[in-house]
């Protein structure tokens, strides 16, 4: 128990530092996450543009890799967050929240291999 | 022992090549056959068939220039049935020959990106060869996807090994030529072929940008182009005919319509959500279920594999899996391999979900505004082969950083054993990968306990009919196939898309098929098989010679709704029966070759669809054309040498189809005497029915009935418009009830009728449920149409319908449902009803629907009508005396598909001549003998016809299908190239 408690300190602690050192990305991130949730609650653009929540979840993402500094390892684990949760929901039958979730995995695998792309070119380069 | 742990990697490929033996075990002495499968009977015919790029075997002949790509995969299965062996033996070796393809291209592959670690090979290998994507592939045993799936890790093989410098450029040569040659097949469809040139590219511009070194990329440039060149080289023999078939054909071809398929991209796509992509589960069949049983319609397997939760779990393991691989991949060496997978995943998900939203618009953008994008029409099975090749990569990759030696550093790998925990949960998953896969090791792809399987076991008949024909030796005059299903469904388990005859001969049939443009054959042929169901035999045997035929090939054995020949009423005919099949064969055909030359050209004033309804009037050997064709304008001759014939316009039909006086308005543009020729269905009593022109009473002695036509002449008819009336005689009503009473009372609805009973049908109904009144129509002709009238008057309630409901003892056929609308007053309503041409029945039905709050619903009906309409066409046939020359006698010999000599006796002076296969601009007449320019043209809205200038008496013609010469030159040049390319792998890249 009481490595446990130790454990979650030290992680809480470096958690704790890497929310310092991307303070402006994180407040940025959540005004533009939440602006566009008011926006897309207020029908604002319709009919012109329909703000969906797909859209609103790539836009997270992409910010996330521009502010936060998001890499490969971390889109991936997304994607595969997401496709565990489309297994999930088929497994109950739930088809059309299946097919979201599914969705949501295969944009953050298209980023994944972005970052992968970019990752490898560097790497070289350096 | 020790020999199998040294090569136990080998004795796993060789078990996995083995797979299609497992097929046949236990089934006796069947072929897998049937849809598209389309395995040969006489594998030498079809192997002789892709030497030409003209097919004269389906339908009078079509465009065969990609179809020759098929010659290597026929190939492998003449040698073994030349040398002996029995025909299912034959087919076994065809099957190991490419699963073990399979197996190996994905080995090499697997062994030039992980060469030291044979269990990743072996995943890698497995993952590619057995997987869901597949059961399509085999279910069918698909040559072009056949063929991608070989040629492409075998090219990426190339590639990888070349950038790894452990091949070098000479060396690219002998691979890319075995590439080519296993790719050739997807020459079959061009998009096949597409894929994998895009595959390399992709390779090529990924790994140039992620380990850019631009010594590397020029490096890498020259080894990917000339695997290209030499891929293009090999395949010149189809691919050199197939672009003057697509690009300088005269016909502008830039979509599928163009050359007569059917473009079925959002069908295909209806289930290729992008979850059942990546979960390779986008076959359209797997989603096709009978609506009343719930139950599979074509794949009982595909229950397990949608609501077993084993099956739904597995189906998200191998995307799982590539993407834990991505999380756990090391760039530092193969960045670029994983770079490459990455982008094989996301494009191959993207496309092959073709028309599914949500990256469906795009795709659908592309097929609009990109020239030859919509031949991707199947998207899914096309581009899935770069996901799988993904997932094998990947999942290979995952177990090969797993299983890195650098892992041993850390404690706990150590600690937990994690490395013999690795293997026994790679055992597990190969295990579980080879079980979720049961259909394709098991054979149960070609749904053995089912009718519509694929294990056929072919009657003696079909045997005896193959000697029969093969010992005939000729293969025209034509037969024309009977029933005229699309698809031939034996009750002894056969089902072709072809006429069955063309398994194992060169007997050309005419026949239906999904592939057939709008021509005067395809009308032609509707218009025989209306005359073979309304019993109009005389008739239909009299069009034979229209389709170069001069037998009914007539199947007593298939699933049909078409009704069947009574043999005894045919006449003027020979049947040979074999088994359930009869040779109905005419004796008095002219067909005998061929080429004709006619005495009479009519001038087609109206369209195709015309010429088909007038076709058994015109004498032996006439020749139609279009009176619209400008080449015409060619000839030197006067319009007098041609005779006309034109449809006339009834111009009552519009107002009231089902009158029993029509006026019918001819136009004549040439004075002269001319027949008219009414058809003839419906107007079965004579005595009754009255015709006039120009207001003056035909007399009996000019009308000539025939079984499908009351013929009218001859007739002197001057220029200018004429008035043509039939008044047929009273027009039968079949809706069985002019009193209503017993249908009101028969429904328990007498209190409710306010007004006079015996006039009014009430429709009431106070439950939550729907109620029908329902009323058989005891004398209805599917052969004919329908005209429906009705007033009908809501009163309250929910809105009632009116349906005429067709069906048979099995099925329902047609419904034509007409809503009555919640208008208070009393509406007029009618409809002309076009039922499906085959024996049924029909019933009339008043429907209200149920109202679920408790009310009760109330409409009218009165003066319900169902007569037969007059649609009945008129054709107007100029008749004359042979007006053309014509030469004394012809005398053909066939020298190939593509080549016919033909010897003219008495060709001095202008004559036309006609070849009855498809036109085709590439059909060229050649002779020293004739005078230069024979105009070409359109003939009998189908076939070829030139009008020959004159020359010698005697005359030698050659008439040549122009593409086999381009396809010689492909021929040459796949062959040059693969001894150029030998040659110099051999004497000086090497070096």
């Amino acid at each position: 128990m009481r490595q446990i408690k130790k454990l979650y300190k030290k992680k809480l602690q470096k958690l704790k530092e890497w929310a310092r050192d991307r303070f402006f990305g994180l407040f940025l991130l959540n005004l533009v996450v939440m602006l566009l949730v008011l926006l897309r609650s207020a029908g604002y653009f319709d009919p012109f543009y329909f703000i969906s929540v797909n859209f609103i979840v790539v836009i997270t993402m992409v910010l996330s890799i521009l502010l936060l500094g998001v890499g490969r390892k971390v889109m991936i684990s997304l994607a595969l967050f997401f496709w565990v949760v489309a297994l999930v929901f088929k497994f109950f039958d739930i088809d059309i929240w299946a097919e979201r979730a599914g969705l949501y995995a295969y944009q953050a695998l298209i980023l994944g291999i972005l970052l992968l792309l970019i990752e490898s070119i560097f790497y070289k380069k350096s | 022992m020790k020999f199998i742990k040294k090569n136990w990697h080998y004795i796993v490929l060789v078990f996995l090549s083995l797979t299609p033996v497992v097929w046949f075990l236990g089934k006796g002495d069947v072929i897998i056959n049937g849809v598209d499968t389309n395995f040969p009977l006489d594998p030498v015919v079809w192997f002789e068939r892709r030497f030409y790029v003209w097919d004269s075997v389906i339908n009078a002949g079509r465009d065969f220039s990609n179809s020759t790509a098929g010659m290597l995969f026929h190939l492998i299965q003449v040698i073994p049935y030349k040398l002996g062996t029995s025909l299912q033996n034959t087919q076994i070796f065809s099957f190991i020959f490419w699963f073990s393809s399979i197996v190996l291209s994905s080995y090499f592959f697997a062994k030039v990106i992980l060469p030291k670690n044979k269990t990743a090979q072996i995943i890698l290998v497995i993952i590619y060869s057995f997987n869901i994507y597949l059961f399509n592939t085999w279910e069918n045993v698909k040559v072009s996807n056949l063929a991608l799936y070989v040629s492409l890790p075998i090219f990426l093989a190339i590639l990888v090994a070349f950038k790894n410098k452990k091949i070098s450029l000479g060396r690219i040569i002998p691979f890319s030529i075995l590439g080519g040659l296993f790719a050739a097949g997807a020459g079959l469809n061009p998009a096949y072929f597409i894929t994998i040139i895009l595959g390399v590219l992709i390779f090529w511009i990924v790994t140039s940008f992620v380990s850019w070194d631009r010594k590397e990329f020029l490096r890498l440039s020259k080894g990917t182009f000339l695997s290209l060149i030499f891929l293009f080289l090999i395949n010149s023999f189809w691919i050199f005919p197939t672009i003057k078939f697509l690009f300088f054909s005269g016909t502008p071809i830039s979509n599928l319509t163009d050359i007569g398929f059917t473009n079925w991209i959002d069908s295909l796509s209806e289930n290729t959500s992008l979850v059942n992509v990546l979960r390779l589960q986008g076959a359209w069949d797997w989603y096709a279920f009978d609506e009343l049983s719930g139950f599979p319609l074509y794949l009982p397997y595909a229950l397990n594999y949608h609501y077993n939760p084993p099956f739904i779990i597995f189906s998200f393991a191998l995307p799982f899996l590539a993407l834990l691989s991505f999380a756990f991949a090391k760039v530092k060496d193969r960045g670029y391999i994983y770079a490459v997978f990455g982008i094989f995943l996301v494009l191959g998900v993207f496309l092959g979900a073709g028309s599914h939203e949500p990256t469906g618009t795009t795709y659908k953008f592309l097929a609009r505004n990109v020239p030859f994008f919509s031949f991707f029409r199947s998207p899914w099975y096309i581009f899935t082969p770069l996901v799988t090749i993904s997932y094998a990569g990947l999942a290979a990759f995952l177990y090969n950083r797993l299983s890195e030696a650098s892992l041993e550093k850390y404690k706990f790998y150590k600690k937990f054993n994690l490395r013999h925990v690795l293997n026994l949960a790679v055992l597990v998953f190969m295990a579980g990968h080879f079980l979720y896969s049961y259909p394709l090791a098991t054979g149960k792809i070609f749904r053995p306990s089912r009718e519509d399987g694929f294990y056929v076991n072919f009657p003696d008949y079909v045997w005896q009919t193959k000697d029969n024909l093969q010992q005939d030796g000729k293969n025209f005059p034509r037969f024309v196939s009977y029933p005229h299903d699309d698809i031939e469904n034996f009750d002894w388990g056969y089902r072709g898309i072809e006429s069955i005859l063309g398994l194992f001969s060169d007997q050309e049939v005419v026949s239906p098929s999904f592939i057939q443009s709008d021509s005067g054959l395809k009308t032609g042929l509707d218009q025989f098989y209306k005359h073979i169901k309304r019993g109009e035999y005389e008739s239909a045997i009299s069009m034979l010679d229209y389709f170069g035929a001069d037998t009914i090939f007539y199947k007593k054995d298939t699933d049909t709704l078409a009704p069947s020949i009574v043999e005894e009423e045919l006449v003027d005919v020979e049947i040979e029966r074999v088994g359930e099949w009869s040779f109905i064969k005419s004796n008095d055909s002219w067909i005998d070759s061929k080429f004709y030359s006619p005495s009479r050209v009519y001038l087609n004033e109206s369209d195709n669809h015309a010429l088909a309804g007038v076709v058994k009037l015109l004498d032996d050997k006439y020749a139609t054309v279009d009176s619209k064709d400008s080449r015409l304008g060619k000839i030197e001759l006067e319009t007098d040498n041609f005779l006309s014939f034109s449809e006339a316009r009834n111009l009552t039909y519009d107002e009231n189809p089902a009158a029993e006086n029509h006026h019918i308005l001819i136009n004549v543009s040439k004075e002269g005497e001319y027949y008219l020729a009414l058809e003839r269905y419906g107007i079965q009593n004579l005595s009754e029915a009255r015709f006039s022109l120009d207001q003056t009473t035909i007399s009996d002695d000019l009308i000539n009935p025939t079984d499908s036509l009351l013929l009218f002449g001859p007739l002197q008819l001057s220029v200018g418009e004429h008035e043509f009336r039939a008044n047929r005689g009273e027009v039968q009503e079949i809706f069985p009830y002019d009193d209503y009473t017993e249908i009101n009372v028969s429904n328990g609805l007498v209190e409710e009728v306010e007004g006079d009973i015996e006039e009014l049908i009430v429709a009431f109904n106070e439950s939550d449920e729907r109620e029908d009144v329902f009323i058989p129509i005891e004398e209805f002709d599917p052969y004919s149409k329908y005209l429906l009238e009705f007033e009908s008057r809501y009163l309250y309630g929910t809105v009632s319908t009116v349906e005429l409901l067709q069906g048979n003892e099995r099925t329902p056929l047609r419904s034509f449902k007409k809503y009555t609308g919640s208008i208070p007053d009393w509406i007029e309503r009618n409809e002309v009803i076009d039922p499906v041409d085959t024996e049924s029945n029909l019933n009339f039905l008043i429907t209200l629907p149920g109202d679920d709050k408790g009310g009760t619903s109330k409409s009218l009906f009165r003066d319900v009508s169902l007569k037969r309409v007059f649609d009945n066409r008129l054709f107007l046939l100029e008749d004359g005396a042979e007006v053309l020359n014509s030469p004394d006698s012809l005398r053909v010999s066939k020298i190939s598909p593509v080549e016919y000599e033909v010897k003219v006796d008495g060709g001095r002076n202008g004559y036309f001549l006609v070849f009855l296969d498809n036109y085709s601009q590439d059909w060229q007449i050649k002779s020293d003998d004739i005078l230069p320019d024979p105009v070409h043209f359109m003939a009998n809205g189908y076939a070829n016809g030139w009008y020959i200038r004159g020359g010698k008496d005697e005359q030698v013609l050659s008439i040549y299908y122009h593409p086999q010469r381009i396809y010689h030159v492909g021929f040459a040049v796949s062959l040059l190239s693969a001894l150029a390319g030998l040659f110099l792998y051999k004497f000086k890249l090497s070096k």
